[in-house]
Parts: C-alpha cells; sequence; structure tokens
C-alpha cells in the first residue's frame, strides 16, 4: 500500500507545497511560481493543486499533511517578546496582533477550508526539525551531523541535531533573540537592502572590503567559546519592532546607512566603507558559523555536516566551514530557505513519525511542473510565434547560439526547487565573453554591476577551471557553494568570475539534468569549453518563469536573443506582429 | 463638453487628490501595481482559457498591462521626492499585489468565466479609461506623464475595441441574454467591491483601535508578570522534548 | 470533500483554543492565560467582521 505525504510551508516567506509517496519526493514546488507573486507566503491552494494533479490522486487519498512548523508556539514567541519590551512593542503589537488573531492563529481553519484537508489528517512538524529533515533525509548518509541556523522559527534561531537510523535527535539550541540570521539581516537593512531578499546582496559587497570594521561587529554578534553565539540586543530592535531592524546604537557604531537604490561603487571612500562592513559581518557570521559546526563535531564525532535554514543559502559562508571545521563533507537543501520545509516536514513524517525504510536522497532539481511537447506547440501556434522545432538538435542549436554570443533562454523540463536556477528556467550566454556580464545586465537583468553571475559547467570538466575543495560534492551540484576560480582562467571568464577571483559553481551531473548536460557537452565539442554563464530566467523584481506563457512574456520583454522551450527555437529577430524589446534599458531606473 | 454626473464627482475627487503634494507620485506607483496585477489576471486568462482564437488577444492585452506597470513605475520614481519616499516603498512592497486585489486561490478567469471575464475587462478599461482622461487633465502642465497616459490610452482603446467585438460576438451568436446578464453582474459587482474595499480599511481601523486599548488595559499589567518570570538564556540550551509518543507530539499544534 | 464526517469552522477554532492552553500549561506560563483570552475573543470578533473573504479585482484606486 502506498502512503502519500503531503508537506506544506506557509504564512512568512515563500510558501510551498511538496508531495513524498513512499519516501520519494514526486513533487515540490513554490507557491510563487504559480501565483507569479515573488515571495508569495499564502496558503499554498495552486502549489497543492498541482502537486496532487501531478501525483493522480485527490487530497482525500493523501495520508498525511503536515505543516512545517508549530504555529501557538510561534505566537507564544512573539507575545512573549512583546510583553518584555512593553511599551516599545506597540506598533508591533498592533500590526502582528492583526494578522495572528484573525488568520495565522487560525492556520488549521484556513488549510482545511482552502486545501479541503480533513482537520484529523493534519500534522504539526517544527520549523528548524523540518530544515533539518530536508537536509537530512535528502542526502544519501546514513548519519550526518545537522546544523540548522537562519532567523527564527517557533523560538529557536540556531539547532544542531544528530541524524541516524534512529531519526532526527535534537542536540543543542540557540533561542531568539540570539540569531545568526536576523543579525545578518539587520546588517542588509543598513547596507541599502531589502530584508530576506538582499541578503545574497551583502555577500557579494563583502568581496569588495576588508574587514576592518569587525571589531565593531563583535560588538553585537560573537562566538562563544563553546561553540555558541550571543548577540547584543542594544543594537538592535528586531525583537519589538515593527518596521526596523536596529538602533541608534547601531548607527553610532557604524554610520550613516546606505540609501536603498543608490549606486555602489567601491571605488570612492563612502563605498568602500560600505564593502568594508558587509565584509566584516561576513566573517563574523563565518566565524559563529565554524564554531557552531566544531562544537556539533565535538558532540556527534561524525565526519559529514548536513546544513539547512537561510543562512546556508550563505554560499561563501559554507566555503569556510567545510574548509575550516573537522567535517569531511557538506551537504545543503537547495531550498534552504522556510520553503524546504515543505519537503523536510513531509520527509519527516515517512521517516520519523511513521517510521518507514529511509527515503531516497534528493537526485534532480527539476521538481516542478513540466509542459509538455504539444501543449508547448498548441501555445506557440495560437499565439502566432513563429518557431522551429528542432527535435533532437535542440542542444547543438542552442550550443550554436550561445557560441556565437547570443543570450538565450532556456525552458526544459519541470521547473526547479529552490531558489536556484539549474537548468530548466535558466538564462544562459557565454561567459568567456568579456563584454558578457554587460551585456546580460543590459538585456536582462539590469542587476547591481558589482554582482557577478555564476557558471555551470559539465560534470567531469570542473577541475579544469575550479579548485574544487574536497567534500562539496553536493553543494556544488546545487550552486550553493562559492570556491576559487583557477589562477589561468580568472582572466578568460570576468562575467562568472568575482572580485575576489571566485565563483558560486554548479557542477551538471548527466542524471540530475540530461539536456542541460547535453546542451554543455556540445558547447564544450563546439568551443572546447563545456560552461556557460547561468542566471535565472526572470526580471528583477519577478519570481523565475513557470509555464511557457510567463516564459514568453519574460521573453517579450527584455532583450534575451532566443528562447528555447522544450525543442522549439524562437528567434526574436523573427517575430512579427507582437511589439519585440531589444533590450531592459527601459528599466534603468528601476 | 457635458460630463456624465459620475465623470464630474471623479473629476472633484481627483483634482483635490491628485493637487495634494506627492500623491501623483503615490498613485502611479498604486497604478503600477494595478496594472502588474491585470497583467498577471491576463496571462493566466491565456493559460486558462479554452479558446485558442482568444489567446493571442489575451497574452497582447498581458503585454500591454505589464507594460503599462513599468511606465507607471519610472514616472513615480521620476515624480517621487528624492528622499526614500512612500512611492518607492510602495513599489518595492511584493506584498502590495495581493492585499489590495486579488485575495484569492483562482485567477480571476476561472472564477468568472469567458463570457464574464470579457464584460469584465470591457467595463474595467472603460472605467480606467475615463480615469485616465481626467488625470491627463489634472496634469497638463506635466507633457511626461500626459505623454505616458496618452499611449496608455491608445493601448485601452485596443482593448475596449477586442472586448466589446467578442461580447458582440456571443450576442450574435444567440446568447444576448447571457451577454446582458453577465455585463449586468460585473457592473452590480462593483458596488459590492466598493464596499468591501471600504469596510476593509474600516475594519483595519476598528482593530488598530481596539488592539491599541488593549495593549495599555492588557498587556501592560502582563508585562510585568513577563519581565518577573521570563528568563532569555543566552548561548546553547538543551531542547526540551514534550512527553508522548512522536504521533501524539506531532498532532499538536504548540 | 471527504466521506468522513467534517468538523465544523468552529469546533476547529475551539480545538485550536484548547491546545493554546494546553501549551501555556506545558510551558507553565498561565499568566498569559487572562490576556489570551481577551485577545482571542478579539480576534474571533474581528474574523467574525471581515468573514466575507475579501475578492475583488484590481482596481485604479480613486482615494
Amino acid at each position: 500500500m502506498s502512503i502519500t505525504v503531503l508537506g506544506i510551508s506557509a504564512q512568512y516567506h515563500d510558501s510551498a507545497a511538496a508531495l513524498v509517496r513512499d519516501g520519494v519526493v514526486i513533487a515540490a514546488a513554490s507557491e510563487e511560481r504559480f501565483s507569479r507573486l515573488k515571495h508569495d507566503a499564502s496558503i499554498p491552494v495552486r502549489a497543492t493543486r498541482w502537486c496532487l494533479e501531478h501525483a493522480g490522486i485527490t487530497m482525500d487519498d493523501v495520508d498525511h499533511v503536515v505543516f512545517y512548523e508549530k504555529p501557538l508556539k510561534k505566537f507564544e514567541r512573539l507575545m512573549v517578546n512583546q510583553l518584555l519590551h512593553f511599551p516599545k512593542s506597540f506598533k508591533a503589537f498592533q500590526r502582528s496582533s492583526m494578522i495572528w488573531l484573525t488568520d495565522k492563529l487560525w492556520v488549521r481553519n484556513n488549510l482545511v477550508k482552502q486545501l479541503g484537508v480533513h482537520p484529523d489528517k493534519l500534522l504539526w512538524s517544527e520549523h528548524h526539525l523540518s530544515h533539518a529533515a530536508s537536509v537530512f533525509y535528502g542526502s544519501p548518509h546514513s548519519e550526518a551531523a545537522i546544523l540548522t541556523v537562519d532567523g527564527v522559527g517557533e523560538w529557536a534561531s540556531t539547532g544542531l541535531w544528530r541524524g541516524d537510523a534512529d531519526g532526527i535527535t535534537p542536540l543543542l539550541e540557540v533561542t531568539f533573540p540570539h540569531s545568526i540570521g536576523l543579525v545578518y539581516s539587520a546588517f542588509t537593512a543598513f547596507l541599502g537592502f531589502r530584508v530576506n531578499n538582499g541578503e545574497y546582496k551583502v555577500m557579494g559587497m563583502a568581496a569588495y572590503g576588508d574587514p576592518v570594521f569587525k571589531d565593531d561587529v563583535l560588538k553585537v554578534l560573537w562566538p562563544c567559546e563553546d561553540g555558541s553565539f550571543e548577540v547584543d540586543t542594544q543594537y538592535l530592535c528586531y525583537h519589538y519592532s515593527a518596521t526596523d531592524s536596529y538602533t541608534k546604537a547601531f548607527e553610532k557604531l557604524f554610520g550613516v546607512p546606505r540609501f536603498p537604490g543608490t549606486d555602489f561603487d567601491p571605488t570612492t571612500p563612502e563605498g568602500k566603507r560600505y564593502a568594508d562592513i558587509a565584509a566584516s559581518i561576513q566573517s563574523v557570521a563565518e566565524d559563529c558559523l565554524v564554531a557552531l559546526a566544531t562544537r556539533i563535531h565535538k558532540e556527534t564525532g561524525l565526519d559529514h555536516l548536513c546544513m539547512a535554514g537561510g543562512v546556508a543559502l550563505n554560499s561563501v559562508a559554507n566555503t569556510a566551514i567545510l574548509k575550516r571545521s573537522p567535517f569531511k563533507t557538506l551537504s545543503v537543501h537547495p531550498a534552504a530557505g522556510d520553503a524546504g520545509g515543505a519537503v523536510g516536514a513531509a520527509l519527516w513524517v515517512w521517516n520519523d513519525v511513521l517510521d518507514q525504510a529511509r527515503s531516497a536522497p534528493l537526485t534532480t532539481p527539476g521538481l516542478g511542473r513540466a509542459w509538455s511537447h504539444a501543449e508547448v506547440s498548441e501555445l506557440l501556434e495560437d499565439l502566432k510565434v513563429a518557431h522551429t522545432d528542432l527535435g533532437e538538435d535542440v542542444c547543438s542549436a542552442a550550443a550554436d547560439d550561445i557560441a556565437s554570443g547570443k543570450v538565450i533562454g532556456w525552458f526544459q523540463g519541470g521547473f526547479e526547487w529552490g531558489p536556484r536556477a539549474l537548468g530548466h528556467r535558466s538564462i544562459l550566454a557565454n561567459p568567456r565573453d568579456p563584454d558578457m556580464q554587460d551585456r546580460v545586465n543590459e538585456k536582462v537583468k539590469f542587476r547591481e554591476r558589482f554582482r557577478p553571475f555564476a557558471p555551470s559547467v559539465q560534470a567531469g570538466a570542473e577541475e579544469r577551471y575550479f579548485e574544487i575543495p574536497d567534500g562539496s560534492d553536493q553543494p556544488v551540484r546545487w550552486m550553493l557553494m562559492v570556491v576559487p576560480v583557477r589562477e589561468d582562467q580568472k582572466a578568460a571568464m570576468p562575467a562568472i568570475t568575482h572580485i575576489d577571483g571566485t565563483a558560486r559553481i554548479h557542477v551538471v551531473e548527466e542524471e540530475a539534468n540530461p539536456r542541460y548536460h547535453r546542451l554543455l557537452g556540445e558547447l564544450g565539442e563546439k568551443t572546447g569549453h563545456p560552461i556557460v554563464l547561468n542566471t535565472s530566467f526572470n526580471l528583477k523584481g519577478e519570481p523565475i518563469v513557470s509555464s511557457p506563457t510567463s516564459a514568453l512574456a519574460t521573453f517579450m520583454r527584455c532583450g534575451i536573443d532566443v528562447l528555447y522551450i522544450d525543442s522549439f527555437r524562437i528567434d526574436k529577430a523573427n517575430m512579427r506582429g507582437l511589439d519585440r524589446v531589444a533590450d531592459t534599458s527601459a528599466m534603468a531606473d528601476l | 463638453m457635458i460630463l456624465e454626473r459620475r465623470d464630474w464627482l471623479l473629476w472633484a475627487i481627483s483634482s483635490v487628490v491628485w493637487r495634494m503634494p506627492g500623491r501623483g507620485s503615490i498613485k502611479m506607483a498604486g497604478f503600477s501595481h494595478t496594472e502588474a496585477g491585470s497583467g498577471l489576471d491576463m496571462l493566466a486568462a491565456t493559460e486558462e482559457t479554452t479558446r485558442r482564437d482568444m489567446r493571442a488577444k489575451y497574452f497582447r492585452h498581458a503585454l500591454d498591462e505589464l507594460k503599462h506597470a513599468r511606465l507607471f513605475k519610472k514616472r513615480a520614481l521620476a515624480l517621487a521626492p528624492q528622499e526614500m519616499s512612500r512611492a518607492q516603498a510602495m513599489l518595492e512592497d511584493s506584498n502590495f499585489i495581493r492585499e489590495h486585489g486579488i485575495n484569492a486561490s483562482e485567477s480571476l478567469f476561472s472564477r468568472l468565466g469567458e463570457l464574464e471575464f470579457l464584460a469584465f475587462v470591457w467595463i474595467a478599461e472603460q472605467r480606467g479609461a475615463q480615469q485616465f482622461d481626467v488625470y491627463t487633465d489634472l496634469m497638463k502642465d506635466d507633457p511626461d506623464s500626459c505623454a505616458m497616459f496618452a499611449e496608455i490610452a491608445g493601448d485601452e482603446r485596443f482593448h475596449i475595441a477586442y472586448s466589446r467585438a467578442e461580447l458582440d460576438r456571443y450576442t450574435e451568436a444567440g446568447q444576448a441574454k447571457e451577454v446582458k446578464e453577465a455585463v449586468g453582474r460585473v457592473k452590480r459587482r462593483r458596488f459590492l467591491e466598493a464596499w468591501l474595499r471600504f469596510s476593509v480599511v474600516l475594519g483595519d481601523f476598528m482593530s488598530k483601535l481596539w488592539l491599541g486599548i488593549l495593549y495599555i488595559l492588557v498587556l501592560g499589567p502582563s508585562s510585568i508578570f513577563a519581565r518577573l518570570t521570563e528568563k532569555q538564556p543566552k548561548g546553547f540550551v538543551m531542547p526540551v522534548i514534550p512527553d508522548g509518543d512522536i504521533l501524539e507530539r506531532a498532532q499538536f499544534q504548540g | 470533500m471527504s466521506d468522513k464526517q467534517k468538523p465544523n469552522s468552529m469546533s476547529i477554532r475551539m480545538g485550536t483554543i484548547g491546545q493554546i492552553f494546553k501549551m501555556l500549561g506545558r510551558t507553565r506560563r498561565w499568566w498569559m492565560a487572562p490576556m489570551l483570552v481577551i485577545l482571542v475573543l478579539l480576534g474571533l470578533a474581528l474574523s467574525g467582521l471581515q468573514a466575507v473573504q475579501y475578492v475583488a479585482p484590481f482596481i485604479y484606486a480613486v482615494f
């Protein structure tokens, strides 16, 4: 008898649904991909509906539905903190209570009503436990140490666990308001970026600076002897403010905050100062994470470390952890943020609650919805979009386009699970073209100049271009680690090499993505280099494209030259009728 | 030119609203989100319609709306004062659409069905065009904004035309009654929706008021207990595993 | 929908309220009970006001 578990994450950031059948993740998707609203946090009705359709079942056939955290515990933490900080928490209370008392507290009702699930089927995981399960049960390791680090779950911001045949056992935790994630977010806000969105931009900015403010950062957040860390709350107000994360004392320490949207120029004294602050918080965060990893190694004595939680998306820190801690290997869940909790909660129910045989590891990112050849063909005809069906030659044709300097959209299979584009919904270009970073920025992304793009390289060829640390097999296959570019390759690939000579790489295995793997092979044959610049297929402020319609709508609004959907090739130059946009320069002010 | 009575009201309200300093920028930021939301509605229609002959029209309409969103965004930022403006904050707010528009898990198209959706498009585009006529008039000292409204108005003429043509096609095919009923439903619903929007604003205000009162009267005294009893531990703590077997614990929300 | 008899919305809410107080008992935060009773009652009242699921398409706001 087949057992199906549906995992749901919702209400905070990035809601998602995931379906696990007999321990295998057969479908997983973020709601934002369906609703087209970035970071959509509402109950994932559409994602759920698709997961069930994909599995050919109805909600009645699902054995268990599990929510990724304990909402009442979270509510308790919110209330206690608002009481402790009376009366400063007034505005936060008004805002959060309104939402909680009318909506979030009644999540059980909402799930029953909106998803059509019987209330008795509902189970409740815990926030950090869901993160831990997502990475451990998604890995091939039979036992591993698990570290979960994020802003905050119910009470804990950090969890240290042991995963083995007995399940996932909690060892230690650090509780709110002591939180690496929230402090990093406070610095993100200070440096002029959006919280829960711009953290990786801080990571990118850090490479331009030196940690000269480290001593000041250590007054805010510091690692302790026993591997834990502490936060001095006089500098922060995320625990009682509705809108701000840092206080006047913080500004006294670090100066004037960076105005959002202004140009970042590290050659100016002001720009350098911000880069130095970014470098300083990055360095302290790494120290804290390494201390945590070292402690958990001491507790467990195991060789493998698994990480999840929003902070695990800091790929630079992941490299530091692998390098500086005693662990031999590192695994990170691809949807390390809250969306991953949907997969984690479902896997936890299968493995721990139902005590079933160990589930299969995650091997492919394309867990989202796919469209058939016939569906795409019909759409292209109905929209009267000029196209050619290349059949088996699609990879060769795409490689030709990339080699000749074109920027292509690549839409294949089911969309990716997690925030990274891994060759299912990607924009691809030649990384060895010296102007490519500017061209992709100008045509499509309009990204801040200081942020490089990332490369995908065919498995087997990665050592030619990059210095791959031992034990990083998993994270480099999911674009979750930053590695040094080989000295002799740096000058040849400026578009994907960061100022400090590193790149956030994606190694493509045939098993994970056969068509993408073949495309890289073709590119390698034509140019000698099976490596491509890979950025996510979306415009700024929008979620990554999901359907052929959203792909076409994005294609029409930016300067991508050619779009490949399935085996169809659509050349912008041949399009008639609908307005063609050649670049995004009109978006320059945005 | 004699305006309809409704237009006079619109003109009167708008002339006050749009003359408030900085208001134009904020309004345009809101319109940018409106257009983006409509664009999503139209993309959903493209995907969900069973009428293959309509897909290209809905898609073209979607691209127009998304273009308008970009135009409004650009104009809003251009009109905004230099410092971190409210317009900028509104534009950055990715929750805006969900809070001000669709609050359902179904697209507008699937909720209304093809015929009523077309009726909605026809009426909404006309209403939008009316409003933009008024705003163009009010902003006649700002040629860039006028040019933008003119471009948008051009697109809207197409939207009004194609939706009307489709409704006429349904009428000619013998569905005149259904068309009339759909148009009526859309028109009536606009009043209900306006009331709903107003009641949400009123509800928010009432909630804030009551929560404010409770904060002082109830949380105040409770906060004394909290300060006396709560320990905020630093560093590592041992996680507490509650009693009961794992399934029992999993059934508990707290 | 399910062939099992589904409890109605109010009884599900009651279940949640019961769990809130069960949790307070476990974490020994009984002093929060009076405050939560009042807040939950307010929440139920406010949810009642917003009982009509607000579903309306996009408009260009006049105000």
